[in-house]
Protein backbone atom coordinates (compact mmCIF):
# COMPACT_ATOMS: atom_id res chain seq x y z
CA UNK A 1 0.00 0.00 0.00
CA UNK A 2 2.71 2.33 0.79
CA UNK A 3 4.73 1.42 -1.73
CA UNK A 4 1.70 2.25 -4.28
CA UNK A 5 1.53 5.56 -2.73
CA UNK A 6 5.19 6.02 -2.99
CA UNK A 7 5.07 5.53 -6.74
CA UNK A 8 2.18 7.97 -7.47
CA UNK A 9 4.51 10.46 -5.62
CA UNK A 10 7.71 9.56 -7.74
CA UNK A 11 5.71 9.82 -10.44
CA UNK A 12 3.99 12.85 -10.12
CA UNK A 13 7.12 14.52 -10.05
CA UNK A 14 8.44 14.58 -13.88
CA UNK A 15 5.25 15.66 -14.31
CA UNK A 16 4.94 18.58 -11.59
CA UNK A 17 8.12 19.48 -13.37
CA UNK A 18 6.54 19.68 -16.48
CA UNK A 19 3.35 21.83 -15.05
CA UNK A 20 6.07 24.39 -14.33
CA UNK A 21 7.33 24.01 -17.31
CA UNK A 22 4.71 24.61 -19.44
CA UNK A 23 3.39 27.12 -17.72
CA UNK A 24 6.62 29.39 -17.95
CA UNK A 25 7.06 28.83 -21.54
CA UNK A 26 3.41 30.12 -22.36
CA UNK A 27 4.08 33.35 -20.43
CA UNK A 28 7.79 33.39 -21.43
CA UNK A 29 6.18 33.34 -24.82
CA UNK A 30 4.16 36.29 -24.09
CA UNK A 31 5.10 39.37 -26.23
CA UNK A 32 5.45 41.39 -23.13
CA UNK A 33 8.96 42.81 -22.96
CA UNK A 34 9.41 42.68 -18.83
CA UNK A 35 11.87 45.92 -19.45
CA UNK A 36 9.90 47.98 -20.84
CA UNK A 37 6.84 47.26 -18.63
CA UNK A 38 9.33 48.01 -15.79
CA UNK A 39 10.88 50.83 -17.43
CA UNK A 40 8.11 52.60 -19.47
CA UNK A 41 7.21 52.00 -23.19
CA UNK A 42 9.23 55.18 -23.76
CA UNK A 43 12.73 53.97 -21.99
CA UNK A 44 16.24 54.14 -23.81
CA UNK A 45 17.07 51.03 -25.31
CA UNK A 46 20.16 50.96 -23.50
CA UNK A 47 18.92 51.77 -20.57
CA UNK A 48 16.44 48.97 -21.28
CA UNK A 49 19.80 46.40 -22.13
CA UNK A 50 20.97 47.02 -19.34
CA UNK A 51 17.98 46.36 -17.07
CA UNK A 52 17.36 42.75 -19.23
CA UNK A 53 20.94 42.25 -18.45
CA UNK A 54 20.74 43.22 -14.79
CA UNK A 55 18.11 40.74 -14.47
CA UNK A 56 19.10 38.16 -16.41
CA UNK A 57 16.42 38.39 -18.68
CA UNK A 58 19.11 38.33 -21.57
CA UNK A 59 20.07 34.78 -20.81
CA UNK A 60 18.55 31.55 -22.59
CA UNK A 61 15.48 30.67 -21.94
CA UNK A 62 16.21 27.71 -20.01
CA UNK A 63 18.70 29.40 -17.61
CA UNK A 64 15.74 31.69 -16.61
CA UNK A 65 13.71 28.75 -16.12
CA UNK A 66 16.31 27.08 -14.04
CA UNK A 67 15.98 30.20 -11.93
CA UNK A 68 12.13 30.71 -11.63
CA UNK A 69 11.95 27.09 -10.84
CA UNK A 70 14.61 27.73 -7.57
CA UNK A 71 12.87 30.94 -6.52
CA UNK A 72 9.54 28.87 -7.02
CA UNK A 73 11.17 26.15 -4.50
CA UNK A 74 11.65 28.46 -2.00
CA UNK A 75 8.04 30.15 -2.57
CA UNK A 76 8.50 32.73 -4.10
CA UNK A 77 6.52 33.39 -7.51
CA UNK A 78 7.33 36.81 -8.36
CA UNK A 79 6.01 39.95 -7.69
CA UNK A 80 2.56 41.14 -9.38
CA UNK A 81 2.43 43.84 -12.33
CA UNK A 82 -0.59 45.35 -11.19
CA UNK A 83 0.22 46.01 -7.53
CA UNK A 84 3.18 45.06 -7.02
CA UNK A 85 2.53 42.57 -3.82
CA UNK A 86 3.96 39.21 -3.89
CA UNK A 87 2.41 36.65 -5.76
CA UNK A 88 2.37 33.23 -3.75
CA UNK A 89 1.09 35.24 -0.30
CA UNK A 90 -1.59 36.72 -2.55
CA UNK A 91 -2.47 33.51 -3.56
CA UNK A 92 -2.45 31.73 -0.37
CA UNK A 93 -4.76 34.33 1.06
CA UNK A 94 -7.76 33.44 -1.46
CA UNK A 95 -6.60 30.46 -1.94
CA UNK A 96 -9.28 28.94 1.47
CA UNK A 97 -12.33 30.99 0.13
CA UNK A 98 -11.49 28.56 -3.12
CA UNK A 99 -11.33 25.52 -1.17
CA UNK A 100 -14.25 26.22 0.77
CA UNK A 101 -16.44 26.55 -2.13
CA UNK A 102 -15.12 23.79 -4.32
CA UNK A 103 -15.26 21.58 -1.60
CA UNK A 104 -19.17 22.37 -0.94
CA UNK A 105 -19.83 22.11 -4.82
CA UNK A 106 -18.16 18.80 -4.64
CA UNK A 107 -20.05 17.22 -1.49
CA UNK A 108 -23.18 19.08 -3.18
CA UNK A 109 -22.47 16.55 -6.62
CA UNK A 110 -21.99 13.47 -4.59
CA UNK A 111 -23.92 14.05 -1.85
CA UNK A 112 -27.46 14.13 -4.24
CA UNK A 113 -25.76 12.80 -7.66
CA UNK A 114 -25.09 9.36 -5.96
CA UNK A 115 -28.70 8.58 -4.34
CA UNK A 116 -30.15 10.10 -7.36
CA UNK A 117 -28.41 8.05 -9.37
CA UNK A 118 -29.08 5.07 -7.57
CA UNK A 119 -32.66 5.81 -7.23
CA UNK A 120 -33.06 6.14 -10.83
CA UNK A 121 -31.42 2.66 -11.54
CA UNK A 122 -33.93 1.28 -9.01
CA UNK A 123 -36.38 2.61 -10.82
CA UNK A 124 -35.07 2.02 -14.15
CA UNK A 125 -37.46 3.17 -17.02
CA UNK A 126 -40.27 4.99 -14.77
CA UNK A 127 -41.24 8.66 -14.88
CA UNK A 128 -38.30 9.25 -11.94
CA UNK A 129 -35.76 7.88 -13.97
CA UNK A 130 -36.82 9.47 -17.05
CA UNK A 131 -36.70 13.11 -15.39
CA UNK A 132 -33.60 12.36 -13.56
CA UNK A 133 -31.35 11.46 -16.63
CA UNK A 134 -32.63 14.16 -18.80
CA UNK A 135 -32.00 16.83 -16.19
CA UNK A 136 -28.69 15.57 -15.72
CA UNK A 137 -28.13 15.41 -19.47
CA UNK A 138 -29.30 19.14 -19.44
CA UNK A 139 -26.96 20.30 -16.69
CA UNK A 140 -24.21 18.80 -18.38
CA UNK A 141 -24.78 20.51 -21.43
CA UNK A 142 -24.77 23.62 -19.91
CA UNK A 143 -22.03 25.84 -19.55
CA UNK A 144 -21.36 26.87 -15.48
CA UNK A 145 -21.11 30.30 -16.27
CA UNK A 146 -24.76 30.39 -17.76
CA UNK A 147 -25.48 28.36 -15.18
CA UNK A 148 -24.31 30.72 -12.64
CA UNK A 149 -26.07 33.94 -14.22
CA UNK A 150 -28.97 32.12 -14.38
CA UNK A 151 -29.11 31.03 -10.60
CA UNK A 152 -28.00 34.21 -9.65
CA UNK A 153 -30.91 35.78 -12.28
CA UNK A 154 -33.61 33.51 -11.19
CA UNK A 155 -33.24 33.07 -6.99
CA UNK A 156 -31.11 36.00 -6.30
CA UNK A 157 -32.85 39.26 -8.54
CA UNK A 158 -36.34 37.44 -9.20
CA UNK A 159 -36.95 35.94 -6.00
CA UNK A 160 -34.52 37.60 -3.57
CA UNK A 161 -33.90 34.20 -1.61
CA UNK A 162 -29.98 34.81 -1.32
CA UNK A 163 -28.31 37.50 -2.24
CA UNK A 164 -26.25 37.55 -5.41
CA UNK A 165 -22.82 38.31 -4.47
CA UNK A 166 -21.03 38.57 -1.92
CA UNK A 167 -19.09 36.40 0.71
CA UNK A 168 -18.87 36.18 4.75
CA UNK A 169 -17.66 33.73 7.20
CA UNK A 170 -19.24 31.73 9.69
CA UNK A 171 -22.66 31.14 9.69
CA UNK A 172 -23.79 34.40 8.21
CA UNK A 173 -21.49 33.36 5.16
CA UNK A 174 -23.42 30.11 4.61
CA UNK A 175 -26.27 32.15 2.50
CA UNK A 176 -23.65 33.87 -0.12
CA UNK A 177 -22.34 29.58 -0.40
CA UNK A 178 -25.65 28.56 -1.88
CA UNK A 179 -25.74 29.55 -5.28
CA UNK A 180 -21.84 29.55 -5.96
CA UNK A 181 -21.72 26.00 -4.78
CA UNK A 182 -24.62 25.17 -6.76
CA UNK A 183 -23.69 26.43 -9.64
CA UNK A 184 -19.77 24.84 -9.36
CA UNK A 185 -21.82 21.56 -8.41
CA UNK A 186 -24.57 21.00 -10.65
CA UNK A 187 -22.44 19.91 -13.88
CA UNK A 188 -20.44 17.03 -11.61
CA UNK A 189 -23.57 16.52 -9.60
CA UNK A 190 -25.39 15.48 -13.17
CA UNK A 191 -21.97 13.56 -14.25
CA UNK A 192 -22.19 11.52 -11.33
CA UNK A 193 -25.45 10.73 -11.24
CA UNK A 194 -25.44 9.09 -14.96
CA UNK A 195 -22.34 7.18 -13.92
CA UNK A 196 -23.85 5.98 -10.81
CA UNK A 197 -27.23 4.69 -12.91
CA UNK A 198 -25.23 2.82 -15.23
CA UNK A 199 -23.13 1.08 -12.78
CA UNK A 200 -25.56 0.11 -10.31
CA UNK A 201 -27.41 -1.38 -13.14
CA UNK A 202 -24.84 -3.04 -14.29
CA UNK A 203 -24.04 -4.44 -10.33
CA UNK A 204 -27.70 -5.08 -10.23
CA UNK A 205 -27.12 -7.46 -13.09
CA UNK A 206 -24.42 -9.45 -10.96
CA UNK A 207 -24.67 -13.28 -9.84
CA UNK A 208 -23.74 -12.76 -6.18
CA UNK A 209 -26.95 -10.16 -5.82
CA UNK A 210 -29.24 -13.04 -7.05
CA UNK A 211 -28.10 -15.13 -4.34
CA UNK A 212 -28.62 -12.37 -1.68
CA UNK A 213 -32.23 -12.01 -3.11
CA UNK A 214 -32.29 -15.97 -3.02
CA UNK A 215 -31.32 -16.24 0.67
CA UNK A 216 -34.09 -14.00 1.15
CA UNK A 217 -32.74 -10.41 1.73
CA UNK A 218 -35.34 -7.94 0.58
CA UNK A 219 -34.73 -5.33 -2.17
CA UNK A 220 -33.57 -2.58 -0.30
CA UNK A 221 -31.38 -4.72 1.54
CA UNK A 222 -29.65 -5.48 -1.65
CA UNK A 223 -29.33 -1.97 -2.66
CA UNK A 224 -28.04 -0.83 0.44
CA UNK A 225 -26.13 -3.75 1.66
CA UNK A 226 -24.93 -4.75 -1.68
CA UNK A 227 -25.34 -2.81 -5.07
CA UNK A 228 -24.32 0.81 -3.64
CA UNK A 229 -21.01 0.14 -2.06
CA UNK A 230 -20.06 -1.69 -5.19
CA UNK A 231 -21.31 0.65 -7.72
CA UNK A 232 -20.04 3.85 -6.31
CA UNK A 233 -16.19 2.32 -6.83
CA UNK A 234 -16.41 3.50 -10.46
CA UNK A 235 -18.21 6.95 -9.53
CA UNK A 236 -14.61 7.50 -7.50
CA UNK A 237 -12.56 7.66 -10.39
CA UNK A 238 -14.42 10.01 -11.74
CA UNK A 239 -14.08 12.61 -9.32
CA UNK A 240 -10.62 13.62 -10.34
CA UNK A 241 -12.68 15.36 -13.49
CA UNK A 242 -15.37 16.48 -11.33
CA UNK A 243 -12.30 18.24 -9.76
CA UNK A 244 -11.30 19.50 -12.91
CA UNK A 245 -14.50 20.52 -13.62
CA UNK A 246 -14.60 22.49 -10.16
CA UNK A 247 -11.35 23.96 -10.64
CA UNK A 248 -11.59 25.67 -14.33
CA UNK A 249 -15.62 26.63 -13.48
CA UNK A 250 -14.22 28.20 -10.31
CA UNK A 251 -12.95 30.95 -12.16
CA UNK A 252 -16.31 31.98 -13.99
CA UNK A 253 -18.74 31.16 -10.78
CA UNK A 254 -16.13 33.56 -8.29
CA UNK A 255 -16.33 36.13 -11.49
CA UNK A 256 -19.76 36.20 -11.58
CA UNK A 257 -20.64 35.73 -7.48
CA UNK A 258 -17.90 38.28 -6.84
CA UNK A 259 -16.04 35.21 -4.17
CA UNK A 260 -12.62 36.10 -3.40
CA UNK A 261 -11.09 33.17 -4.24
CA UNK A 262 -8.00 32.40 -6.36
CA UNK A 263 -10.33 31.93 -9.18
CA UNK A 264 -11.39 36.07 -9.11
CA UNK A 265 -7.85 36.53 -8.47
CA UNK A 266 -6.75 35.15 -12.20
CA UNK A 267 -9.94 36.58 -13.99
CA UNK A 268 -8.52 40.04 -12.37
CA UNK A 269 -4.66 39.73 -13.62
CA UNK A 270 -6.29 38.66 -17.04
CA UNK A 271 -8.34 41.83 -17.41
CA UNK A 272 -5.05 43.75 -16.16
CA UNK A 273 -2.91 41.56 -18.02
CA UNK A 274 -0.84 40.68 -14.89
CA UNK A 275 0.93 38.05 -16.14
CA UNK A 276 2.77 36.85 -13.43
CA UNK A 277 0.51 36.76 -11.16
CA UNK A 278 -1.44 34.49 -14.05
CA UNK A 279 1.16 32.36 -14.21
CA UNK A 280 1.11 31.88 -10.65
CA UNK A 281 -2.56 31.11 -10.48
CA UNK A 282 -2.44 28.46 -13.43
CA UNK A 283 0.97 26.95 -11.81
CA UNK A 284 -0.27 26.78 -8.14
CA UNK A 285 -3.88 25.33 -9.51
CA UNK A 286 -2.46 22.65 -11.73
CA UNK A 287 -0.15 21.62 -8.60
CA UNK A 288 -2.91 21.33 -6.45
CA UNK A 289 -4.76 19.21 -8.94
CA UNK A 290 -1.81 17.03 -9.66
CA UNK A 291 -1.47 16.62 -5.70
CA UNK A 292 -5.48 16.14 -4.81
CA UNK A 293 -5.32 13.72 -8.02
CA UNK A 294 -2.63 11.59 -5.89
CA UNK A 295 -4.38 11.97 -2.83
CA UNK A 296 -8.11 10.03 -4.80
CA UNK A 297 -5.36 7.57 -6.31
CA UNK A 298 -4.67 6.71 -2.72
CA UNK A 299 -8.45 6.36 -1.53
CA UNK A 300 -9.51 4.69 -4.49
CA UNK A 301 -6.77 2.52 -3.44
CA UNK A 302 -7.42 1.79 -0.15
CA UNK A 303 -11.42 1.34 -1.30
CA UNK A 304 -10.59 -1.12 -4.21
CA UNK A 305 -7.45 -3.32 -2.97
CA UNK A 306 -7.16 -4.58 -6.32
CA UNK A 307 -5.79 -1.22 -7.34
CA UNK A 308 -1.92 -1.43 -5.42
CA UNK A 309 -1.08 -4.85 -6.85
CA UNK A 310 -1.49 -3.49 -10.60
CA UNK B 1 -0.73 -6.93 -48.28
CA UNK B 2 -3.94 -7.53 -47.92
CA UNK B 3 -7.03 -5.32 -46.73
CA UNK B 4 -7.60 -4.99 -43.04
CA UNK B 5 -10.57 -6.64 -41.88
CA UNK B 6 -13.72 -5.15 -40.81
CA UNK B 7 -14.48 -1.75 -42.07
CA UNK B 8 -16.08 -1.73 -45.45
CA UNK B 9 -19.08 0.09 -46.95
CA UNK B 10 -21.62 -2.61 -45.55
CA UNK B 11 -19.65 -1.02 -42.03
CA UNK B 12 -21.05 2.45 -42.17
CA UNK B 13 -24.60 1.71 -43.74
CA UNK B 14 -24.94 -0.88 -40.22
CA UNK B 15 -23.79 2.18 -37.75
CA UNK B 16 -26.09 4.51 -39.77
CA UNK B 17 -28.83 1.77 -39.23
CA UNK B 18 -28.32 1.20 -35.72
CA UNK B 19 -27.78 5.11 -35.09
CA UNK B 20 -31.33 5.76 -36.44
CA UNK B 21 -32.94 4.03 -34.07
CA UNK B 22 -31.66 5.94 -31.65
CA UNK B 23 -33.91 9.01 -30.61
CA UNK B 24 -31.43 10.90 -28.87
CA UNK B 25 -28.72 10.29 -31.29
CA UNK B 26 -31.35 11.92 -34.07
CA UNK B 27 -32.37 14.62 -32.09
CA UNK B 28 -28.54 15.37 -31.27
CA UNK B 29 -28.34 15.40 -35.16
CA UNK B 30 -30.93 17.32 -36.04
CA UNK B 31 -29.93 19.72 -33.83
CA UNK B 32 -26.62 19.40 -35.37
CA UNK B 33 -27.72 20.20 -38.76
CA UNK B 34 -30.13 22.91 -37.83
CA UNK B 35 -27.00 25.14 -36.45
CA UNK B 36 -25.18 23.79 -40.08
CA UNK B 37 -27.90 25.41 -42.17
CA UNK B 38 -28.15 28.53 -39.82
CA UNK B 39 -24.70 28.79 -40.35
CA UNK B 40 -24.27 28.47 -44.02
CA UNK B 41 -27.31 30.44 -44.86
CA UNK B 42 -27.21 33.19 -41.98
CA UNK B 43 -27.25 35.67 -44.49
CA UNK B 44 -30.84 34.57 -45.76
CA UNK B 45 -32.44 33.13 -42.83
CA UNK B 46 -31.19 36.01 -40.38
CA UNK B 47 -33.74 38.82 -40.28
CA UNK B 48 -31.16 41.66 -39.87
CA UNK B 49 -27.48 42.42 -40.37
CA UNK B 50 -25.64 41.82 -37.52
CA UNK B 51 -23.19 44.41 -36.82
CA UNK B 52 -25.44 47.58 -38.13
CA UNK B 53 -26.33 49.50 -34.90
CA UNK B 54 -29.81 51.40 -34.51
CA UNK B 55 -29.43 52.97 -31.41
CA UNK B 56 -33.12 54.33 -31.08
CA UNK B 57 -34.01 50.28 -31.11
CA UNK B 58 -31.42 49.95 -28.30
CA UNK B 59 -32.26 47.45 -25.17
CA UNK B 60 -36.03 45.98 -25.88
CA UNK B 61 -37.58 43.49 -24.86
CA UNK B 62 -38.59 40.57 -27.37
CA UNK B 63 -40.96 41.50 -29.83
CA UNK B 64 -42.84 41.20 -33.00
CA UNK B 65 -40.21 43.50 -34.58
CA UNK B 66 -37.36 41.15 -32.62
CA UNK B 67 -38.07 38.05 -31.51
CA UNK B 68 -35.20 37.58 -29.23
CA UNK B 69 -35.22 41.26 -28.39
CA UNK B 70 -32.05 44.01 -28.93
CA UNK B 71 -28.87 44.61 -27.38
CA UNK B 72 -27.38 48.11 -25.92
CA UNK B 73 -27.20 48.91 -29.63
CA UNK B 74 -29.71 47.94 -31.11
CA UNK B 75 -28.11 45.28 -33.01
CA UNK B 76 -31.06 42.30 -33.60
CA UNK B 77 -30.27 39.31 -31.10
CA UNK B 78 -31.67 36.38 -33.09
CA UNK B 79 -29.53 37.74 -35.97
CA UNK B 80 -26.57 37.93 -33.98
CA UNK B 81 -26.82 34.84 -32.67
CA UNK B 82 -27.46 32.97 -35.97
CA UNK B 83 -24.28 34.54 -37.25
CA UNK B 84 -23.14 33.51 -34.01
CA UNK B 85 -23.18 29.64 -34.70
CA UNK B 86 -20.60 30.17 -37.53
CA UNK B 87 -18.27 30.95 -34.82
CA UNK B 88 -18.90 28.23 -32.73
CA UNK B 89 -18.94 25.63 -35.62
CA UNK B 90 -15.75 26.73 -37.56
CA UNK B 91 -13.92 27.02 -33.34
CA UNK B 92 -15.59 22.82 -33.57
CA UNK B 93 -14.11 22.09 -36.37
CA UNK B 94 -10.82 23.60 -37.14
CA UNK B 95 -10.05 22.85 -33.26
CA UNK B 96 -11.13 19.17 -33.51
CA UNK B 97 -9.07 18.80 -36.76
CA UNK B 98 -6.26 20.07 -35.91
CA UNK B 99 -6.34 17.58 -32.18
CA UNK B 100 -7.25 14.67 -34.57
CA UNK B 101 -4.19 15.35 -36.58
CA UNK B 102 -2.04 16.01 -32.98
CA UNK B 103 -3.49 13.24 -30.77
CA UNK B 104 -3.54 10.79 -33.72
CA UNK B 105 0.02 11.11 -35.11
CA UNK B 106 1.18 11.07 -31.47
CA UNK B 107 -0.78 8.00 -30.14
CA UNK B 108 0.26 6.31 -33.25
CA UNK B 109 3.81 6.28 -32.67
CA UNK B 110 3.69 6.12 -28.93
CA UNK B 111 1.36 2.64 -29.04
CA UNK B 112 3.26 1.93 -32.62
CA UNK B 113 7.11 2.34 -31.32
CA UNK B 114 6.18 2.12 -27.41
CA UNK B 115 9.50 2.59 -25.30
CA UNK B 116 10.93 5.97 -25.28
CA UNK B 117 9.06 7.53 -27.74
CA UNK B 118 5.77 6.11 -25.46
CA UNK B 119 7.42 7.83 -22.50
CA UNK B 120 8.30 11.25 -24.10
CA UNK B 121 4.37 11.27 -25.38
CA UNK B 122 2.91 10.01 -22.29
CA UNK B 123 4.71 12.53 -20.14
CA UNK B 124 3.24 14.83 -22.47
CA UNK B 125 -0.06 13.81 -22.11
CA UNK B 126 -0.07 13.90 -17.79
CA UNK B 127 1.49 17.14 -18.01
CA UNK B 128 -1.52 18.71 -20.36
CA UNK B 129 -4.18 16.43 -18.42
CA UNK B 130 -2.61 18.09 -14.85
CA UNK B 131 -3.80 21.45 -16.34
CA UNK B 132 -7.61 21.71 -15.43
CA UNK B 133 -8.68 22.30 -19.50
CA UNK B 134 -9.93 26.21 -18.95
CA UNK B 135 -6.64 27.02 -17.24
CA UNK B 136 -4.66 25.81 -20.23
CA UNK B 137 -6.53 27.37 -22.77
CA UNK B 138 -6.49 30.78 -20.55
CA UNK B 139 -2.77 30.18 -20.39
CA UNK B 140 -2.06 29.45 -24.24
CA UNK B 141 -4.52 32.23 -25.26
CA UNK B 142 -1.95 34.79 -23.21
CA UNK B 143 0.98 33.41 -25.03
CA UNK B 144 -0.33 33.76 -28.51
CA UNK B 145 -3.03 36.51 -28.06
CA UNK B 146 -6.57 37.27 -27.52
CA UNK B 147 -8.79 36.04 -31.26
CA UNK B 148 -10.19 33.59 -32.90
CA UNK B 149 -7.18 31.66 -34.23
CA UNK B 150 -5.75 31.43 -30.97
CA UNK B 151 -8.91 30.04 -29.89
CA UNK B 152 -8.50 27.57 -32.61
CA UNK B 153 -4.92 26.42 -31.24
CA UNK B 154 -6.06 26.53 -28.03
CA UNK B 155 -8.52 24.37 -27.76
CA UNK B 156 -6.97 21.59 -30.27
CA UNK B 157 -3.74 21.85 -28.11
CA UNK B 158 -6.40 20.29 -24.75
CA UNK B 159 -8.24 18.30 -27.08
CA UNK B 160 -5.25 16.63 -28.79
CA UNK B 161 -4.81 14.50 -25.46
CA UNK B 162 -8.28 12.57 -25.20
CA UNK B 163 -7.28 11.62 -29.54
CA UNK B 164 -3.90 10.57 -28.44
CA UNK B 165 -4.64 8.71 -25.25
CA UNK B 166 -7.40 6.20 -27.62
CA UNK B 167 -5.09 6.03 -30.64
CA UNK B 168 -2.79 4.98 -28.38
CA UNK B 169 -4.29 2.12 -25.87
CA UNK B 170 -6.16 0.78 -29.87
CA UNK B 171 -2.79 0.21 -31.26
CA UNK B 172 -1.36 -1.39 -28.61
CA UNK B 173 -4.09 -3.61 -29.47
CA UNK B 174 -4.08 -4.12 -32.48
CA UNK B 175 -0.11 -4.13 -33.05
CA UNK B 176 -0.06 -7.70 -31.91
CA UNK B 177 -2.66 -8.65 -34.19
CA UNK B 178 -1.49 -11.14 -37.19
CA UNK B 179 -2.33 -9.12 -40.03
CA UNK B 180 0.45 -6.08 -38.40
CA UNK B 181 2.99 -8.75 -38.22
CA UNK B 182 2.45 -10.17 -41.40
CA UNK B 183 2.79 -6.43 -42.88
CA UNK B 184 6.00 -6.12 -40.68
CA UNK B 185 7.73 -9.85 -41.60
CA UNK B 186 7.11 -8.74 -45.45
CA UNK B 187 9.11 -5.91 -44.62
CA UNK B 188 6.91 -2.70 -44.31
CA UNK B 189 8.20 0.39 -42.50
CA UNK B 190 6.60 1.45 -39.74
CA UNK B 191 4.76 4.51 -40.93
CA UNK B 192 3.29 2.50 -44.05
CA UNK B 193 1.87 -0.03 -41.98
CA UNK B 194 0.18 2.16 -39.06
CA UNK B 195 -1.23 4.45 -42.34
CA UNK B 196 -2.51 1.70 -44.31
CA UNK B 197 -3.44 -1.17 -41.46
CA UNK B 198 -3.44 0.36 -38.03
CA UNK B 199 -5.18 3.82 -38.30
CA UNK B 200 -8.25 2.50 -40.21
CA UNK B 201 -9.66 0.33 -37.00
CA UNK B 202 -8.82 3.12 -34.77
CA UNK B 203 -10.57 5.82 -36.70
CA UNK B 204 -14.26 4.75 -34.96
CA UNK B 205 -13.55 5.82 -31.46
CA UNK B 206 -11.64 8.91 -32.45
CA UNK B 207 -14.90 10.18 -34.56
CA UNK B 208 -16.82 9.67 -31.09
CA UNK B 209 -13.87 11.37 -28.90
CA UNK B 210 -14.01 14.40 -31.41
CA UNK B 211 -17.68 14.46 -31.77
CA UNK B 212 -18.08 15.18 -27.88
CA UNK B 213 -14.93 17.58 -27.91
CA UNK B 214 -16.76 19.37 -30.63
CA UNK B 215 -19.18 20.52 -27.67
CA UNK B 216 -16.40 20.90 -25.20
CA UNK B 217 -14.76 23.49 -28.36
CA UNK B 218 -17.71 25.04 -28.63
CA UNK B 219 -18.28 25.69 -24.36
CA UNK B 220 -14.10 26.71 -24.50
CA UNK B 221 -14.89 29.31 -27.11
CA UNK B 222 -17.52 30.54 -25.09
CA UNK B 223 -15.80 30.71 -21.61
CA UNK B 224 -12.94 32.62 -23.22
CA UNK B 225 -14.48 34.95 -24.73
CA UNK B 226 -16.53 35.26 -21.35
CA UNK B 227 -13.76 36.04 -19.99
CA UNK B 228 -13.19 38.83 -22.96
CA UNK B 229 -10.15 36.73 -24.22
CA UNK B 230 -11.41 35.00 -27.11
CA UNK B 231 -14.04 36.52 -30.20
CA UNK B 232 -13.34 40.61 -30.08
CA UNK B 233 -16.48 42.62 -30.57
CA UNK B 234 -18.13 44.02 -32.82
CA UNK B 235 -18.03 40.39 -34.44
CA UNK B 236 -20.90 38.19 -33.17
CA UNK B 237 -19.91 34.93 -30.89
CA UNK B 238 -22.35 33.32 -28.60
CA UNK B 239 -19.63 33.93 -25.36
CA UNK B 240 -19.28 37.36 -25.97
CA UNK B 241 -22.87 38.47 -26.05
CA UNK B 242 -23.05 36.46 -22.58
CA UNK B 243 -20.14 38.46 -21.60
CA UNK B 244 -22.39 41.92 -22.43
CA UNK B 245 -25.83 40.30 -21.78
CA UNK B 246 -24.28 39.16 -18.24
CA UNK B 247 -23.87 43.02 -17.18
CA UNK B 248 -27.04 44.07 -17.93
CA UNK B 249 -28.89 40.83 -16.76
CA UNK B 250 -31.04 42.27 -14.18
CA UNK B 251 -32.66 44.57 -16.59
CA UNK B 252 -32.57 43.20 -19.66
CA UNK B 253 -32.55 39.35 -19.45
CA UNK B 254 -32.76 38.24 -22.42
CA UNK B 255 -29.34 39.06 -23.99
CA UNK B 256 -27.90 36.80 -21.77
CA UNK B 257 -30.66 34.46 -21.48
CA UNK B 258 -30.92 33.53 -25.47
CA UNK B 259 -27.12 33.19 -25.96
CA UNK B 260 -27.04 31.03 -23.40
CA UNK B 261 -29.67 28.46 -24.40
CA UNK B 262 -27.57 28.62 -27.99
CA UNK B 263 -24.44 27.29 -26.44
CA UNK B 264 -26.57 25.03 -24.18
CA UNK B 265 -28.68 23.78 -26.78
CA UNK B 266 -25.70 23.28 -29.47
CA UNK B 267 -23.80 21.79 -26.42
CA UNK B 268 -26.62 19.08 -26.21
CA UNK B 269 -27.04 18.28 -29.45
CA UNK B 270 -23.46 17.42 -29.85
CA UNK B 271 -23.77 15.25 -26.51
CA UNK B 272 -26.63 13.57 -27.36
CA UNK B 273 -25.13 12.57 -31.20
CA UNK B 274 -21.57 11.69 -29.65
CA UNK B 275 -23.09 9.40 -27.17
CA UNK B 276 -25.29 7.65 -29.40
CA UNK B 277 -22.46 7.39 -31.53
CA UNK B 278 -20.27 5.94 -29.24
CA UNK B 279 -22.87 3.30 -28.05
CA UNK B 280 -23.24 2.29 -31.91
CA UNK B 281 -19.67 2.23 -32.39
CA UNK B 282 -17.97 0.85 -29.36
CA UNK B 283 -20.19 0.33 -25.95
CA UNK B 284 -16.43 0.08 -24.07
CA UNK B 285 -16.26 2.96 -24.64
CA UNK B 286 -19.14 3.75 -22.66
CA UNK B 287 -18.36 5.49 -18.86
CA UNK B 288 -21.43 6.79 -18.13
CA UNK B 289 -25.07 6.13 -19.65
Amino acid sequence: MSQHILRRCVQAVPVLLGVTLVTYLLIFAVAVDPARLALGIRADAEIAQTFRHEWGLDRPWYVQYGRFLFRALQGDLGRSLATNEEVLPAILRRFPATVKLGVTALFLAVALGVPVGAASAVRQNSALDHVTMASALLGISTPTFFLGILLAWTFGYLLGWTPISGYATGAAGMKYLLLPAVALGLGPLAVIARLMRSSMLEVMRQEYLVTARAKGLSELGVVMKHALRNAVIPVITTISGSLAAVLSGTFFVEYIFNWPGIGLLAVDAIASYDVTMIQGTVMFAAIIFVLTNICVDVIYALIDPRISYR
Amino acid sequence: MGEAPGRSEGYWAEVWRRLRRDRRALFGLSVIIAIMVMAVFAGVVAPYDPVTQVLEEAIEPPSRHHLLGTDRFGRDLLSRIIYGSRVSLKVGLISQSISIIIGTFLGAVAGYYRGRTDDVVMWLINVVWAFPALLFVIAVTLALGPGINTVYVAVALVSWVGVARIVRGQIFGIRELEYVQAARALGGSGARIIVQHILPNVMAPVIVVASLGFAGAIVAEAGLSFLGLGIQPPAASWGSMLRTGYAYFTSAWWMAVFPGLAITIAVLGFNLFGDGLRDVLDPRLRVEW
